[in-house]
């Protein structure tokens, strides 16, 4: 019965809404619905022109649950793989932006505008050129790192020089996690920079009153008052570094041996194969996956809007 | 004071004539100006024709290929050919894909072993009685033949590829090595030659499968399946992993960087495609020489893939679009342009009338190329390339060794051509 009496009294507004509807319709809906029905057929890239697919039930999802023998990349070590390098990341992106955060809002800081412009670069520059150029200050004979490693040598002996960073296995790990976290926390830095000003003063100064010192200031004022404003920072954090596509492609390909291929990479390459039944379940499986931990995430900024 | 502003204000528009003039010309500027941008949309279709190509093009090539679509605009004046330049590794598959969906260019350069996917998923077109006779006749019979699949001609061939040894006269003063063993044996002895390495190789499978085939390895059976796992293809990683292992040699399966170590002359020898003699010759001049590539063991030669560049048809594409793509083919593979082709980017002909001069460096690629194996069209092609890439780099990584590197990729082959017959 309310929903019939909203639908009444909201019928202006939703033919205000219904042009962008349809076209978010025809856009977004449709290509989605039909991915679905993708996931279950033998799409190839024949069957673009000539429709017809057969349908094949669950077969691709088992294929790659499984690793069917056609297939050269281990689902479970990847979704690993996957999760090691969000939490590396965030780790890092938030340490670095509330620990430069808090640097930058130091009462009486000359040039405070000035750091802050520099320090959000990273993030203004399109994530594709950032990548392609680290991929480039890696390389073994040429790049700028290893060359930056030679000139320090002179002064640190112990230094390795030389480095293969993208062929060997834990060096492209390294790289690829160097080059997100410099893309990554100039944007946990606004948010702990915003949510440190709004902090009001006067628990600092009844913090003082009470003999607090700065550390104890840090972890009983600073970081409850920070936490509202960075939770749903990290969360969203969390989606972005998980399908992070940019960097693992461009920069390593996934290479050596598919050991640094996340989700979406490892997607995209089936598609490229002209797998594309394999490449929806694939998309599907990952949809999923960041479902579940949307819905958590829900449950949890609920959580702390009520505290 | 007022009298005198109102009357200014009123002498100005009938006073100044010229004022009036220059404002009225800016209103009609305007106006034509907005129409004609309007209208531009409204041009009737036939008055500027067009031939769009996609290719794989760059350097010295590209240069080539601009000035050949100027020499046909010249002669065609209303005809405009937009060519797009594709890295070579996504061309296929972007091609693909584009032409599937109905779309993609009128004209593509391709190569060989594309054209059995391509024929397959109907994404080419059948050239059978499209071309007329005394045309055919201008190009090599081999090349033509590579061309057919199952039976029909599905491109016309533009020239030949193959990989050589380029070496750098300068750091070579001994000459380029015969044989594998003459190669260790000069990397073994600084009395030969100078630079940081003797060879600079790249190991992706097109430029090493030489010694795969060299060796007596194979790729595929009559029947399309996969027949990777050989003695022969154990010996040919063993030799890719001696290589890797001699601190003289520089082994990575990486195109940029043995080019760069060669380019920069840091490597006194390298294997590469005619593709890059262009730029080589502006680096290295009169240093630069070309040889076969050093023979497996005496009288034993490498064998290279034969490749074929050549111009591929799309089937959406038709009527006068069509007949616009065959009049530009025809044009590009005609001798003059052949010539252009072969001074500016060192494209060996596929056609009979245009010969290389015979103290050409690139008389080495023809005389490879008598001893390379055709690039083989099947579809199952397109799965053999990433898995040998692998095993290429499991063998020069550690990874695995070559016995263990060769049976996985036979088995990811086979696995892959079952899948994809599947779908």
């Amino acid at each position: 019965m309310k929903i019939k009496k909203d639908l009444s009294e909201s019928r202006l507004a939703y033919r205000f809404i219904l042009p962008s509807a349809i076209v978010m319709a025809l856009i977004t809906v449709y290509p989605l619905l039909y991915g679905v029905w993708m996931a279950f057929t033998n799409f190839s890239p024949r069957h673009i022109r000539n429709q017809n697919p057969e349908f094949v039930g669950l077969q691709n999802f088992i294929d790659i649950l499984t690793q069917a023998p056609y297939l050269d990349f281990n689902f479970l070590s990847v979704l690993g793989f996957n999760f090691v390098w969000t939490f590396a990341n965030l780790i890092f992106h938030v340490s670095l932006g509330v620990a430069l955060a808090l640097l930058i809002n130091t009462p009486g800081l000359r040039g405070k505008r000035l750091y802050r412009a520099l320090l959000i670069l990273p993030w203004a520059v399109p994530t594709y050129v950032t990548a392609l150029i680290w991929k480039n200050m890696f390389d073994t004979q040429f790049g700028a790192v290893n060359l930056l490693l030679k000139q320090w040598q002179q002064a640190i002996p112990f230094l390795p020089t030389n480095v293969d960073w993208l062929g060997q296995f834990p060096n492209a790990f390294y790289a690829v996690l160097l080059v997100n976290i410099w893309m990554g926390f100039p944007f946990m830095m606004m948010v702990a920079s915003g949510a440190l000003q709004s902090i009001p003063s006067d628990l600092y100064e009844a913090a003082d009153m009470d003999g607090a010192g700065p550390w104890r200031k840090f972890w009983t004022v600073t970081v409850p008052m920070l936490k509202p404003a960075m939770v749903p920072a990290i969360m969203l954090g969390f989606i972005w570094t998980f399908n992070n596509f940019n960097v693992i492609y461009f920069v390593t390909q996934g290479n050596p041996f598919g050991k640094t291929e996340i989700l979406v990479t490892q997607a995209y390459k089936l598609t490229d194969m002209g797998m594309y039944g394999q490449a929806s379940a694939f998309a599907l499986i990952i949809f999923f996956i960041l479902l579940a931990f949307t819905l958590v995430n829900l449950r949890v900024t609920k959580a702390t809007q009520e505290v | 004071m007022l009298t005198q502003r109102r009357r200014f204000s009123c002498l100005a528009p009938k006073g100044t004539g010229s004022a009036r003039a220059s404002a009225r010309l800016w209103r009609t500027a305007a106006a034509v100006t907005l129409l004609a941008t309007i209208l531009s949309g409204c041009n009737p279709a036939g008055s500027t024709k067009t031939i769009t190509l996609w290719h794989p093009w760059g350097g010295a090539e590209l240069a080539a290929l601009k000035d050949a679509i100027k020499a046909y605009q010249a002669d065609h004046p209303g005809t405009e050919v937009i060519a797009l330049q594709v890295p070579s590794d996504r061309l296929q598959d972007k091609y693909l894909r584009s032409a599937a969906a109905n779309g993609g260019p009128d004209l593509l350069i391709g190569a060989t072993d594309w054209i059995g996917k391509f024929a397959q998923s109907e994404v080419v077109a059948s050239l059978d009685d499209q071309i007329p006779e005394p045309q055919l006749q201008r190009y090599q019979n081999v090349a033509l033949s590579a061309l057919r699949y199952k039976g029909h001609l599905y491109a016309l061939p533009e020239s030949l590829e193959t990989v050589a040894l380029y070496y750098n006269k300068a750091l070579l003063p001994a000459g380029p090595p015969k044989t594998i063993d003459g190669l260790f044996i000069q990397a073994n002895s600084r009395d030969y030659w100078k630079g940081e390495y003797l060879l600079a190789y790249n190991t992706q499978f097109y430029f090493s499968a030489g010694y795969l085939f060299g060796s007596g390895g194979k790729l595929l059976d009559a029947g399309g399946q996969a027949q990777v796992d050989s003695p022969g293809a154990v010996r040919w990683l063993t030799l890719l992993k001696n290589m890797r292992e001699h601190p003289r040699f520089a082994v990575k399966s990486d195109y940029g960087y043995a080019d760069a170590l060669f380019r920069e002359k840091k490597a006194a020898m390298t294997i590469n495609g005619p593709w890059a003699i262009g730029d080589y010759q502006q680096v290295l001049g009169d240093d630069l020489g070309v040889a076969p590539l050093p023979m497996v063991e005496d009288m034993v030669p490498a064998v290279p893939f034969v490749g074929i560049k050549c111009l591929m048809f799309n089937p959406n594409s038709t009527g006068e679009r069509r007949e616009r793509a065959l009049d530009f083919a025809n044009f590009f593979t005609a001798a003059p342009n052949m010539t252009r082709m072969l001074t500016q980017a060192g494209h060996v002909p596929a056609i009979k009338g245009v010969t290389i001069p015979e103290d050409s460096p690139l008389a080495a690629f023809e005389r490879q190329a008598k001893w390379g194996t055709p690039l083989p069209p099947d579809p199952e092609m397109k799965e053999v390339w990433t898995p040998m890439d692998k095993a290429v780099e499991e063998v020069l990584t550690g990874v695995n060794p070559p016995a263990k590197a060769i049976a996985n990729a036979q088995k990811l082959i086979q696995a892959k051509i079952e899948a994809v017959r599947k779908q």
